[in-house]
């Protein structure tokens, strides 16, 4: 077992942990948010301190999505190979968890779910469409050379919109709050929201690397044992 | 939508999701340790076949 492999569990007990962490102090910690701040469902904010983490991991995947992709349409690497499916697997998982929360939030804070007229929720939802569909393509069809070939492509195209929906509040604003790092004069964050905020993408993305090791070494095996049965048939 | 129970679902949810996603994943994991076991003593097996019937060619 390499040390890769002996450091999973390791990486996803210390980011479930500091996960749980996290929910505590979202949950009972953080401070409610009234009117005088500007939220109409004073708990339901408490969504966010789970739903931007998520939303900072999903990137992450796209962008193992991305360098995967390259990997093995210019190189033809079998481990840019995994990568990019293991990006597409975990992007497209953590991009569920902000299609998860964000909605219920809005349907809370906006009193609606959704907004077709919001550039970001829709570049958003197309990335995760774009994780969807290499995440299925992958599983349901033959591997390949031209099959991978075609999926990298799109891993390496969609990959185009994770700047857009990055720009989108800035851009074009409209129903999802404006960026609060790094937007100009009117951002700004609490002190201890901020904090919440970054120990939860921090346990998150450790999570998230626990999750990318045991997905790549998920499909090591899953060649391995390829490679047996197809030695056996012969 | 009420405000406690979108925190509630949404909190649900979600750990719902990522603890999902974790059973899934071993439980892939523990298909493939079996199937590559048996994979492996099936190689073992054919090996044996092959050398005995390569003595008894002797």
């Amino acid at each position: 077992m390499s040390a890769a492999d002996r450091a999973i569990p390791w990486l996803i007990g210390i980011g479930s942990l500091g996960l749980l962490v996290t929910v505590y102090l979202a949950l009972v910690e953080a401070p409610a948010m009234g009117e005088n701040a500007g939220f109409t469902a004073p708990e339901a904010y408490r969504i966010l301190f789970i739903h931007v983490p998520f939303a900072w991991v999903s990137f992450t995947g796209f962008a193992l999505l991305f360098g995967g992709s390259l990997a093995w349409y210019l190189r033809r690497s079998e481990a840019g190979w995994r990568l990019g499916v293991t990006g597409a697997r975990l992007g497209l998982l953590y991009s569920l968890g902000v299609l998860i929360s964000g909605p219920i939030w809005g349907a809370a804070e906006w009193g609606t779910p959704w907004d077709f007229a919001d550039v970001r929720l829709n570049t958003f939802a197309v990335l995760a469409g774009v994780a969807l569909f290499v995440a299925l393509g992958e599983r349901n069809s033959e591997d390949t050379a031209e099959i991978r070939d075609s999926l990298s492509a799109v891993g390496i195209f969609g990959f185009g919109l994770v700047p857009l929906t990055y720009m989108a509040t800035r851009w074009w604003q409209e129903r999802h709050p404006g960026p609060v790092l790094g937007g100009g004069e009117d951002s700004g964050i609490d002190p201890f929201i901020l904090q919440i905020w970054l120990i939860g993408a921090a346990s998150m993305q450790i999570l998230f690397i626990g999750q990318t090791l045991m997905t790549m070494r998920l499909l090591r095996m899953e060649n391995e044992v390829e490679k047996m049965l197809t030695m056996l048939e012969a | 939508m009420d405000d406690m129970l979108a925190l509630a679902l949404a909190y649900g949810l979600l750990i719902a999701l990522l603890l999902g996603h974790s059973i899934l994943t071993a439980l892939r994991m523990k298909d493939l340790d079996a199937r590559l076991e048996a994979a492996v003593e099936s190689m073992e097996s054919a090996s044996k076949v092959r050398e005995g019937s390569d003595l008894s060619e002797e």
